[in-house]
């Protein structure tokens, strides 16, 4: 099945299918996953863009002054528009479509439709490079990491961004043979700067990986335009749609851009516990990506993975001794090694803060999947010459055999994942009791109270009030509304006045624990949520409501 | 095999081992999450703690993760002053509950007399010899007498319901109970309680809080304390205030009467630091035991302490 280069309709109906398919397991899974913190902000600001598109549809010139846009689009303008701008377009139709049964769907449906369209493009995207047989398999093998599965979910942006630096990269890769594909090249960029800074290096990859092809053709005396092409499409439309997408800076924008970017560059710095130790400042330790890309990627995936590096750089060195015939003219492998290594560098970097998890450097993942691709596409030739008798009688079977051999620890882990992406580890960490027992970041943002509907449900039949530590109230509040919990079921800030108490378990949430050890002159919870056995939440009852209960229930009798 | 065979062999052996790899990953997950403690294994075993336990018994999680699961089980039986405990001074007997077989530090050099496995949970009982407690004065601290110095006049901090103050959460710090000593003090945070506080190492600490309030000192006397052979004072500040090293020292003072017997000094970074003060010589006797609190700079000084007087010498 070598289809290496072509890219058919076939492979577009692949993709798509893929595409259809894990939306559709987003949609299915998605209310077991209560919303996270960042998600309660990004739903606040969709809805306040939303009232801005209707009024600009009603009254356009109101819409445009600067009174109405700052008021809109002042709300989380740290980050770019577009995808906010999504979640609002898509809550609008939803409201006067009643397409989805959840409050939270259509803004979290922007992500899923990202994470579907990823699949697609890394399919096509590897069956280029590589052929079906590995397109195809990266898709998957992307599909099945257990934490950019949690993140599929959710109305954020490291889905988006990862679709969009993945598509800047394929158009550049298409760039260097059309010049059609340099301004959709300089499109996407434009995309993917109003999506989120993770952009910002791609220049920076794309330029190093010119020069050498550049250099590589001349050392080989072939002819290749120095002219760059894709860069020119970046610098002309890039700013264009990151400033025309985002009403924010259409006025003040030099200050506003500034402030942006001043922003992310000098960032907070939150916690993160990393080998029993909470890091709160930098230093942070350089080896948080590599380590938790071991501990949380499917252990047979990041070997494939590595097994296609090394043959991609095998046969670039190769190449590099003696340029010879059938030689990728254009060393994919070395941009797809450049778009894998670069967010990982920077994250190494012991000043960028590390408290996103694997989020930040997701943009790496699509290309170690086609890694992953290329080397079981070796695999299989090689088992194939192997086992030809066994190959022979399974015929056509023998692949996709071996594809769900190969995937299927994968398939098993980000099933069982879900809905504790986030507290997920794998092998290499001992799985979740082993990665507890290293000190390693059990969550984050406040999700898991989402696995709690069913406490509340039970023990708050007649409502009460809920301290719910580091999920917002805007998300706490949407279980509500998504009605995965009685709506007189209410958040508080306040522990002493709270009928049950949560604390996330986080190292640094220490102290939230012992706030209600104190407030409540007790250290026993009511009830531990746990992922594999490593508790996860603790809810703890007011002593106050347990003496109401108890004289309630002495009345009765 | 001939050499080519063997050397075909040899060079498809690491294309071999990758067809093992998903096999062996997902075993391991498997056996990883058999082994799990179900809910049955961890009432079966806190009742069986339960059934045989008595005064004077602690009881510990390991690893140290699971110690919600065991707080839970085992409910009240883990009090305030056993969760927050400093070392094992106190106790006769150690219970470790553990869901992986580990053991907890407590137990490290010690041969268990009880071992029993409740599915995924493993008990293990083990004696203690550690010096007994004659006075936990922050148990006893609701009968201190408590005063803020201003202008060099000792001004009493009244003893009572307050009403609920910070109402918690991250970066709040350590939250008043309603019970406290409150003083007259406008900036709200003088006030005086037991509580629980975790220290530069996220580790609980039940300590009497007792932020100082400048270069004059806050104090507290807890009256008619039986002297043993030694009174032991751990202390430290909440860890987000120590842990940016940027604080003013804390200067605590402890005197019997009017007698300082000892004085710590703490600096950012020292953590919960023990100060041990020999007081064989007074043994027997009842003495008002004071605690004063200083510091140049009170900015972000929430500070907290503990004390007990100990019958004798031996392990924490």
């Amino acid at each position: 099945m070598s289809t290496k280069g072509r890219v058919t309709r076939l492979d577009h109906a692949i993709g798509a299918g893929l595409c259809l398919l894990y939306v559709a397991v987003l949609l299915y899974t998605a209310p077991a996953i209560g919303l996270s913190r960042d998600e309660g902000t990004y739903v606040v600001a969709g809805k306040a863009y939303a009232g801005w598109f209707e009024q600009l549809a009603k009254d356009p010139s109101a819409a445009l002054t600067r009174a109405s846009i700052d008021a809109a689009w002042k709300v989380n303008h740290e980050h770019p528009s577009l995808v906010k701008s999504l979640f609002a377009l898509s809550y609008m139709v939803d409201d006067k479509l009643g397409i989805f049964t959840r409050e939270s769907l259509p803004f979290r449906f922007v992500g899923m439709l990202s994470a579907g369209l990823l699949l697609w493009l890394i399919h096509i995207f590897g069956t280029r490079l590589h052929g079906r047989r590995a397109g195809l398999f990266a898709a998957l093998a992307y599909a099945l990491l257990p934490r950019p599965f949690y993140h599929a979910h959710l109305d954020c942006f490291d889905v988006p961004i990862t679709l969009a630096v993945t598509a800047v990269t394929y158009a550049y890769f298409r760039s260097l043979s059309s010049r059609r594909w340099a301004w959709l090249c300089g499109a996407c960029f434009g995309l993917a700067l109003a999506t989120k800074h993770n952009s910002w290096i791609l220049p920076g990859i794309f330029a190093i990986h010119f020069a050498y092809v550049w250099l590589s053709a001349r050392r080989a005396g072939e002819r290749f335009s120095p002219v760059p092409h894709w860069l020119i499409a970046m610098v002309a439309l890039g700013p264009a749609i990151f400033i025309g997408s985002w009403p924010w800076l259409w006025h003040g924008t030099l200050g506003r851009i500034g402030r942006y970017a001043a922003f992310h560059l000098e960032h907070d710095y939150y916690n993160m516990a990393y080998f029993g130790e909470n890091h709160f400042l930098p230093p942070f330790p350089i080896g948080f990506p590599w380590v938790m890309t071991l501990y949380t990627v499917p252990i047979t995936t990041l070997l494939l993975a590595v097994v296609g590096l090394v043959l991609a750089g095998r046969r670039e060195l190769a190449d590099l001794r003696v340029p010879g015939p059938g030689r990728d003219h254009h060393h994919a492998a070395i941009l797809l090694v450049g778009c894998l290594l670069a967010p990982m560098l920077l994250i190494s970097m012991p000043w960028t803060p590390i408290f996103g998890g694997t989020k930040h450097w997701f943009t790496a993942y699509p290309f170690m999947a086609i890694f992953a691709g290329v080397g079981f596409d070796r695999a299989l030739q090689v088992w194939g010459d192997l086992f030809e008798r066994v190959a022979g009688a399974m015929k056509r079977a023998f692949a996709p055999a071996l594809g769900v051999l190969m995937l299927l620890p994968a398939l098993v882990e980000t099933a069982h994942s879900h809905p504790f992406g986030l507290s997920h580890y794998g092998m290499a960490a001992g799985f979740v009791p082993g990665s507890a027992d290293r000190g390693m970041n059990r969550q984050f943002w406040g999700f898991t109270t989402g696995s709690l509907v069913d406490f509340f449900y039970e023990h708050l039949p007649e409502g009460g009030r809920v301290y719910v530590c580091d999920m917002t109230h805007a998300s706490f509040r949407m279980l509500g509304r998504d009605g995965l919990l009685p709506l007189n079921i209410r958040p508080t800030y306040d522990i002493a006045r709270a009928d049950y108490a949560i604390v996330h378990h986080e190292h640094h949430f220490a102290e939230v624990d012992h706030q209600i050890w104190t407030l409540f002159s007790s250290a026993a919870p009511v009830h531990v949520l746990t992922y594999d056995g490593v508790p996860i939440v603790s809810v703890y009852e007011n002593p106050r409501r347990r003496a109401r209960k108890s004289r309630a229930a002495g009345s009765a009798h | 095999m001939t050499a080519p065979g063997r050397s075909r062999f040899l060079s498809a052996l690491p294309w071999l081992a990758l067809l093992i790899f998903p096999v062996v990953e997902v075993g391991a997950h498997a056996f990883t999450r058999a082994a799990v403690p179900t809910e049955h294994d961890w009432r079966v075993a806190a009742d069986f703690v339960g059934e045989r336990s008595s005064e004077g018994d602690l009881f510990v999680a390991a690893p140290d993760w699971a110690d919600p699961l065991v707080r839970q089980y085992l409910g009240d039986r883990i009090d305030l002053p056993m969760a927050g405990r400093t070392g094992v001074a106190g106790y006769r007997r150690l219970w470790s509950l553990s869901p992986r077989g580990a053991r907890p530090p407590e137990a490290a050099g010690r041969t268990p007399e009880l071992s029993e496995d409740f599915g995924g949970v493993r008990v293990e009982r083990f004696a203690l010899d550690a010096p007994r407690v004659l006075h936990d004065l922050v148990e006893h601290v609701a009968d201190a007498r408590v005063t803020q110095i201003v202008g060099g006049k000792p001004r009493p901090c009244e003893y009572g319901m307050h009403g609920p103050g910070r109402r918690g959460g991250l970066g709040y710090g350590v939250v008043p109970p309603a019970r406290r000593f409150q003083c007259p003090d406008r900036r709200g945070f003088v006030w005086v309680a037991p509580v629980i506080m975790e220290d530069l190492e996220l580790q609980p600490r039940r300590c009497v809080y007792q932020h100082p309030a400048g270069g004059e000192p806050v104090r507290v006397t807890v009256p008619d304390v039986p002297v043993g052979k030694r009174l032991e004072v751990h202390a430290g500040l909440y860890y987000e205030h120590e842990r940016m090293l940027d604080g003013a020292p804390v200067k605590l003072v402890v005197r019997f009467g009017d007698e300082q017997v000892g004085e710590m000094i703490h600096r950012d970074g020292e953590g919960w630091r023990a100060l041990t003060i020999d007081t064989a010589k007074r043994a027997g006797e009842r003495v008002d035991v004071s605690f004063e609190t200083t510091s140049a700079r009170s900015h972000k000084r929430i500070f907290c302490w503990s004390a007990r007087i100990l019958s004798a010498g031996g392990p924490q």
